[in-house]
Formats: C-alpha cells, structure tokens, sequence
C-alpha cells in the first residue's frame, strides 16, 4: 500500500488522448508479471444533435487544483476498496473533436473481478466528483454547456 | 467563475472588497451578475464545497461551480 501511495502523477491532460498513447500504456504493463487483469475504460466525444445542430467537438475546461485534489481521492478510495496494482487515469482539457478520446482510464489487478468493479467505481466518482466541465461545440461556431446525467448534487 | 458562469459573466475572476462572508460575496455577485439567480451551482472556498455560510478571510478564494460534466 505505502509504495502506491508515493507517486501523484497529474490527471489532466491537454487535448484529445491518442489511440497511440493507450496502446504504449498498455504495453508498458507486460514488464509487471503479477497483473492478471487489466479494463480499461475510454470515454469518446459523441455527436449528439441539439436542437437540430451536430456536436463537433467539446472544449473541456477545469478547476485544475481542485480536480488534480479529487482525482487523487478517487484514486486513494479505489486502492483501499479494491486490491489493485495500479491505476491511471487521464482526462482532457481543451477541444476534443467527435470520435476522439476525453478520458482513460485504466486500471490492473491480479483478479478480473476486482477491476472491473474498480473501473466502474473510478469512472461514477469522476463524473460525479471532478470539477470539470464540457462546452458542445457546434460548425456554426455557437456552442451548449453540456449536463451530466447522473449524480449531479 | 466556471463554465456557464463565466460565459454569463464574461471573466474568470475578480477580487470582491469587504466581505465578510459567502453569504455576503454571493449578494454582491448576484447584484454584479443577475443572470446567475436562474443558474444551479455549488460553492466552493479554497477547493473545500461548502453547505452553509462561511466566514472568509482575506484571500480566500471562492469558486462557483455548475454541475460538473466531465468524462
């Protein structure tokens, strides 16, 4: 537990998460033999029609200090509910068009059980906890703040 | 000032002068910015969200918040 609680590595990321990038995350964890289980979730920007206008893309926008404080007590909530290896989690901040990747998270453990609970956990608590927030953006330049479903408070 | 709000306001920030409470820089806000009475959001002083009135020292920060909608 002490040696996961070491590292604080920062979440927010600028612009969209690429293909590439997930893949060299996923290769990076073949040199750690006691994973057996990997999820990964990845959140992509979709083209919902507002009042008959197409989403092209959604600028994200944060409160970087607050949100790096949340995403970190998410993480530290997942390691003490779930027995896990280690975690990542990335999410984007600026414009990322329809078809790219806001969010990534990715998420290891011994056991299949545990991470995909964990994953689902983690991706609940930041829709509902992070202070982030997504304008719709529109090919005729207007644009919708966008609502989250569920758990809004 | 984030999301919505700050497009409602059209800045970011700003420095409130003598006030001694949320309750109080929350008034002054609503006078500067009524188009925030139709709006949902929490409030939040230096990182922490907060229920109740609080008392602010100098150079706390406060920060409204929309609903969040990230992901």
């Amino acid at each position: 537990m002490e040696e996961k609680k070491k590292k604080i590595p920062k979440v927010i990321y600028v612009g969209p998460v690429s293909p590439h990038f997930i893949a060299e995350s996923i290769a990076k964890h073949s040199s750690k033999r006691n994973i057996g289980a990997h999820t990964i979730f990845l959140g992509q920007v979709r083209n919902d029609v507002i009042e008959g206008k197409e989403v092209t893309g959604i600028e994200y926008s944060t409160y970087e200090e607050m949100a790096e404080e949340k995403f970190y007590s998410i993480r530290e909530d997942a390691f003490s509910k779930y027995d896990l290896t280690c975690m990542h989690i990335y999410h984007s901040i600026g414009v990322v068009k329809t078809g790219e990747i806001s969010l990534f998270v990715f998420v290891s453990a011994k056991h299949r059980k545990q991470v995909f609970e964990a994953c689902s956990f983690i991706v609940e608590q930041i829709k509902s906890l992070v202070p982030v927030w997504g304008k719709e953006l529109f090919e005729d330049g207007t644009h919708n703040w966008k609502t989250n479903n569920a758990n809004l408070k | 000032m984030f999301g919505e709000l700050s497009d409602l306001a059209g800045s970011v920030e700003l420095t409130l002068e003598n006030v001694e409470s949320t309750f109080a820089a929350h008034e002054v806000l609503l006078m500067k910015f009524p188009s925030f009475k139709t709006k949902k959001y929490a409030i939040a002083v230096n990182k922490q969200l907060i229920r109740e009135t609080v008392i602010l020292a100098d150079g706390d920060i406060l920060a409204l918040l929309p609903p969040f909608s990230g992901g």
